[in-house]
């Protein structure tokens, strides 16, 4: 694991903790676009709002996975 | 990638093709003013920015630099163009037209037009200006070094993307609407608890959905019941409808929103007044910041002037932060709760223009309140929105108030079933609301921990960004600090350091020890030579910094400002920290010109030399010779005792150089002390001490170089007369000075090997008494053996 990625792992880790309500869906996406999308280039406003709204999406929390009997 | 030629091209100084040839080495060119070294580096640059040249970027330059890159006798048909050919074969070439348009081509590989002008040309006056610059600057130039662009782009679009977060999310507004249900469910719930509320919901189902029996959900049940009412009233006779609608109007709390809009304008005065006030000074304060920045004790702080030490700098900027944050928040809570007013503006102009209304208009319009309805029709909910103050609020206070009363007050009258139906109607809009407002307050609680998390993630970034920058921030304050050791031994100037100011993002500062006190600038404290000096560290630090690019670097007359004593401790640096790397000197100082060619490595290096200028028909001319006579010869023609004056001075460096070299019998001490000597004096122990020292190979054996001898007696005894004339007197003619030149070029012309071209002091010969050349062709013996 190259220097870049362990440090986002660890900043992930550190801010889920501290933000227990983030979903595993957000703070997965997050590590992916800081290790790659948002280093890469300046994103455009466009870009940002769609993130945003997909981001908004993912923070409501997946309804619990029901047991089905086979 | 190293360059073996820079090739011109009727560009700036050069007329027809001229070549700095390098072939992959590192060259010490010499050359008078304006011979056209510098037009060797402007095309380095011209490739490197895309065109441009900065110290030719004025208004009389033309729009392309055309009038400046083009020499000004370019012949018609004349071809402009350059070309830097590199080691593996590659070659960048640029033609360039009389307008200035440039076709360029390059390899890839190379790509040139990457280079960091920053770290490959340092000229005279740019020595300082990274010293002068701001932090902000400093940062920016450091920063392609630092590898940290990717970190910084980060770390901006986490900035963004948590704005457009809260874009997104309309969170002032979302809050505003939870604010207004809360206001709702108390005026018509009052105490009531939320069973109870869901209890009326419950009964008011079951009479109104009897065939929905079925439904638990409250959000489903409010919406079957919105239905069923809805149809209900429209069934209902044209009295009925008229006493629900009055009740709709009766019920807008129009007051509450007035008094809403002229708390947040209250409010948002009270936080902008004396924002602006304290803005204001800013101006002012902003200018004795600036002046007391060399005293950090305490400063004025640049957002609101006041004095404040620097330890509590950056807590106080961030108070100054939440302050803007507060006022922003304040804004917008102001902007909702008019948009808020608006709406209920607007919903009582639907409501009382409804056809069931018709009739009670009508009486209205035959009655005291018609202005009023005459203001309700007029009123522009669109230019409301823009501009809504105290005389706003003023005027629908005094007009729709008013009529909603009167509303309130026909709706008394109605009949028991429709003051039932309209009462059913307002539980069941209220619940919706809460409902709507339930699910709102989830969503805005989980854009806010979104954005608090994002804002987590910025803040790491930075403090990541921080981190790897001082790691190899101080690499390089390592580097400027030996080169510095090596230009200034034993001054008691030292502990020099690039360093990230704790109160700033984004900013590098410079501080060093001077006579052991710390000092935050080395502008408090530092003459021009010494600033100049650590310029060059810095730079020279910097580009060392890229070494796997194996770019060149070129150093265009920075010395000007040196004394001789550290001007002298340059080529100390160079084959120090640049032994692997190619660099390019250019100098108009031919006494650190010798200098160097004593100093460093001709393995290494090359030396040449460029004629003084005649015309620019002619451009720029190299010398055939590494050496510096021809200057001397460019002034036989008018001046034939300057000439000849001039030969005496190369004479006089010169001869210091070789003296020292060969360990002649004066306390031969570097600088000043041997600038007392003079050529003579030098000459007269050669003769004396060259007759047994200075030999030459015959045969297996050496024996006395009676060829260099006669060369330095025929230079000695010119210098005594002609020399010695030239120097006190304007009596001394053409062929004169032409002779003593030719005897001076060619007696130091002995102490560079035939058949090798080493210097006579190349390399200790075996027996540790002696110098020689790299062949051994001539040496000179100064120990025992000698004597």
């Amino acid at each position: 694991m190259s220097r870049a990625e362990s440090w986002v792992t660890a900043v992930i880790t550190d801010a889920k903790a501290v933000h227990p309500l983030v979903t595993g869906v957000v703070s997965t996406w997050m590590e992916n676009l800081l290790t790659g999308e948002l280093r890469e280039r300046q994103l455009t406003k466009t870009e940002l709002t769609e993130i945003a709204k997909q981001l908004l999406n993912d923070m409501v929390p997946a309804p619990p996975v029901q047991e089905t009997k086979q | 990638m190293r360059i073996n030629a820079v090739q011109l091209s009727w560009f700036r100084g050069a007329a027809e093709p001229v070549a700095l040839d390098l072939n992959g080495k590192s060259m010490a060119v010499y050359g008078s003013n304006g011979s056209g070294k510098s037009s060797f580096v402007d095309a380095i640059e011209y490739v490197i920015s895309n065109g441009k040249i900065e110290h030719l970027a004025h208004e009389h330059s033309g729009r392309r630099q055309e009038k400046a890159v083009r020499n000004t006798h370019t012949p018609e048909g004349g071809k402009i163009f350059l070309s830097i050919k590199f080691r593996d074969g590659t070659e960048h070439k640029v033609k360039i037209g009389a307008d200035g348009h440039q076709t360029s081509a390059g390899p890839p590989t190379i790509a040139m037009p990457a280079w960091e002008y920053r770290r490959t040309i340092l000229r005279q006056h740019e020595a300082a200006q990274f010293i002068q610059s701001t932090k902000g600057d400093k940062y920016s130039a450091l920063l392609p070094l630092l590898g940290l662009q990717p970190l910084e782009r980060a770390a901006e679009n986490l900035r963004q993307l948590a704005k457009s977060i809260e874009d997104q999310s309309k969170l002032p507004e979302a809050r505003t609407r939870i604010a207004d249900a809360a206001m709702r469910r108390n005026s018509v719930f009052a105490t009531d608890t939320k069973e109870e509320i869901l209890a009326k919901v419950f009964d008011l189902h079951t009479k109104y959905c009897p065939d929905k029996a079925a439904t638990t959900e409250a959000r489903t049940r409010c919406e079957e019941l919105k239905t069923s009412i809805a149809a209900r009233v429209n069934a209902s006779s044209a009295d009925q409808r008229r006493h629900v609608a009055l009740n709709d109007a009766a019920l807008l709390d129009l007051k509450a929103h007035i008094d809403a809009v002229r708390t947040a304008n209250g409010k948002l005065a009270g936080a902008v007044e004396p924002l602006i006030a304290e803005k204001l000074q800013v101006l002012e304060s902003t200018g004795a910041y600036v002046d007391k920045l060399d005293d950090q004790a305490a400063v004025n702080c640049p957002a609101c002037g006041r004095p404040i030490p620097v330890d509590a700098f950056e807590a106080h900027i961030q108070s100054e932060r939440e302050k803007l944050q507060g006022v922003i928040h304040t804004f917008n809570t102001c902007k909702t709760t008019i948009a808020t007013l608006c709406n209920t503006v607007r919903l009582l102009q639907t409501t009382l223009k409804k056809a069931d209304l018709k009739s009670w208009q009508d009486e209205l319009a035959d009655g005291a309140l018609a202005p009023n309805l005459a203001y309700l029709d007029k009123i522009d909910s669109e230019e409301l929105r823009k501009a809504c103050g105290e005389d706003e609020l003023k005027a629908i206070e005094e007009n729709l108030i008013s009529l909603i009363d009167a509303a309130a007050s026909s709706s008394k009258a109605a009949p028991p079933d429709a003051q039932e139906l309209s009462t059913a109607k307002q539980t069941v809009d209220v619940v919706a609301e809460m409902i709507a407002a339930k699910a709102q307050e989830a969503a805005a609680k989980r854009a806010e921990t979104l954005i608090s998390f994002i804002g987590a993630l910025e803040k790491s970034t930075r403090a990541e960004i921080k981190a790897q920058a001082k790691e190899v921030i101080d690499e390089i304050s390592a580097d400027i600090q030996a080169m510095w050791a090596i230009l200034h031994p034993g001054e008691p100037i030292d502990n020099l350091q690039l360093y990230i100011p704790a109160d700033a993002d984004k900013a590098v500062d410079i501080k060093l020890r001077f006579h052991g006190v710390e000092q935050d600038s080395p502008r408090l404290t530092l003459s021009e030579g010494h600033r100049n000096s650590l310029g060059l560290c810095i730079f020279l630090a910097m580009s060392k910094r890229e070494g796997q690019s194996d770019r060149p670097v070129f150093l265009d007359d920075v010395v000007v400002s040196f004394d001789r004593e550290h001007r002298g401790m340059i080529a100390e640096i160079l084959k120090e920290h640049f032994n692997t790397r190619q660099v390019i000197v250019l100098t108009h100082d031919r006494d650190w010109y010798a200098d160097l060619r004593v100093q460093l490595p001709g393995n290494d290096w090359g030396f040449k030399t460029l004629l003084p200028y005649e015309s620019p028909d002619l451009g720029i001319r190299w010398s055939h010779k590494t050496g510096t006579f021809d200057d001397a010869r460019s002034l036989l023609k008018d001046r034939p005792d300057a000439a000849a004056n001039d030969a005496r001075k190369i004479m006089d460096v010169e001869l210091a150089i070789v003296a020292e070299k060969l360990k002649l019998k004066f306390p031969f001490v570097r600088g000043e002390k041997n600038d007392r000597r003079m050529a003579h004096d030098f000459l007269e122990r050669l003769l004396a001490e060259g007759r047994k020292c200075f030999q030459k190979k015959a045969g297996a054996d050496y024996g006395f170089h009676a060829d260099a001898m006669k060369a330095i007696d025929c230079a000695n005894r010119l210098l005594s007369t002609w020399g010695n004339r030239a120097s006190h007197s304007t009596d001394v003619v053409r062929p004169e000075a032409t002779a003593l030149i030719d005897a001076c070029e060619c007696a130091l012309g002995f102490f560079t090997c035939s058949s090798c071209q080493k210097l006579i002091w190349f390399a200790d010969a075996a027996n540790q008494e002696a110098v020689q050349c790299g062949c051994g062709e001539i040496r000179w013996r100064y120990g025992k053996a000698c004597k």
